[in-house]
């Protein structure tokens, strides 16, 4: 086997080599500390529960200095409504507690058995968990959905509808709050992923 | 501003004045029991029921209000009154002074633990390092005086 000549094109390679080892780490360093995260939320739910998390995770990186966006699609459009609709229900929620916002702590810590059958057959049922469920969030002083898209909005989150589902659902972008971007999957996925952080929801 | 300049801006009216009917948890109405402050250049509409601006006009100690948010699984809304110094990790631009005697601060805080309940004892609370504070800042703040308690409410 032939040993490998010495050239000087050689010589060069190797010294580069030893240089880049030692520059590049710090250099690598330098870019990744100077580099502002970002993150890319889907949403695809409407109701009051699954109306939270997508705006509580984005403002929260927005005020981590984060670059975050959402895209509103399926029943998540009705989150960009001027008033949103959202309302919550238990039924098919074996998860939900079902426990009273009101009276003294004992009553308040009683998770109230709810039958499917009393959910389902009760007309207003839904319109009376709702009305617990923002009482509770209203007595632990938690901000309201309309509060936190708010706070998305100053804090420059970007918000995107997905304007097939608008056309599918039949709605008018005069039903939506201003500053919302009409686009497309293809649009929204090459920010998804090169996105630090992507969720769907 | 000096404090006694700024203490000629706290309302001399009382609700009856306005006609509006005060009540903490009820709809905004302005009234001359309402002023206006300006934190991170942002105005911030302050309002105080009859009984807050009697005691504010006799405080003895110095008393913060403190706007706190809160960023966990939810993001919770809490008015802290503190006498005494102010938190001590909150930037200047935070903070202003109603009356000589009265200031109004906005702390964005967050905490490793997450639980909606914290208050200042149990989990430790720590002032989140917001990048752009003044788009989390509230624009208006109830301030109330029941029962010998300080109470608040503030929202966007």
């Amino acid at each position: 086997m032939n040993a490998p000549v010495e050239t000087p094109n050689a010589n060069l390679d190797a010294w580069l080599n030893e240089r880049l080892d030692e520059l590049l780490p710090t250099k690598l360093a330098d870019i990744e500390a100077s580099r502002t995260p970002s993150m890319a939320i889907i949403a695809t739910k409407g109701t009051l529960d699954w109306g939270y998390p997508p705006f509580i995770l984005a403002s929260t990186a927005a005020a981590l200095g984060w670059d975050a966006s959402i895209f509103f699609t399926f029943y998540g459009l009705l989150l960009l409504k001027k008033e949103i609709p959202s309302e919550v229900s238990p039924l098919g929620n074996p998860a939900m507690p079902m426990k009273m916002p009101f009276g003294p702590k004992w009553f308040q810590n009683f998770a109230w058995p709810m039958p499917n059958l009393i959910m389902a057959g009760i007309p207003g049922f839904e319109k009376v968990a709702t009305g617990l469920m923002k009482k509770t969030f209203k007595n632990k002083g938690v901000a309201t959905v309309e509060e936190l898209r708010e706070l998305c909005i100053e804090a420059e989150v970007k918000m995107f509808a997905c304007q097939m589902t608008v056309d599918v659902f039949g709605f008018d972008h005069s039903e939506f709050i201003d500053g919302v971007d009409y686009v497309g999957a293809t649009y929204f996925l090459p920010m998804g992923k090169d996105a630090d952080v992507c969720l769907f929801i | 501003m000096k404090p006694d300049a700024i203490a000629q801006s706290l309302p001399t009216g009382t609700a009856s004045d306005s006609g509006a009917s005060w009540a903490l948890w009820g709809p905004r109405e302005t009234g001359s029991n309402e002023m206006t402050a300006h934190l991170y250049g942002r105005a911030v509409s302050v309002r105080f029921s009859p009984a807050a601006l009697h005691q504010a006009r006799s405080l003895v100690e110095p008393l913060t209000v403190e706007m706190e948010l809160y960023f966990s699984c939810f993001v919770r809304k809490a008015v802290r009154f503190r006498t005494g110094n102010a938190t001590a990790d909150v930037p200047d631009e935070s903070r202003t002074a109603l009356t000589d005697r009265l200031f109004l601060q906005f702390r964005p805080a967050t905490t490793q633990h997450c639980r909606i309940n914290a208050d200042e004892s149990a989990p430790p609370l720590e002032t989140m390092p917001v990048k752009r504070p003044q788009a989390f800042l509230p624009r208006w703040i109830d301030i109330n005086f029941k029962n010998g308690t300080w109470l608040g409410e503030f929202g966007y």
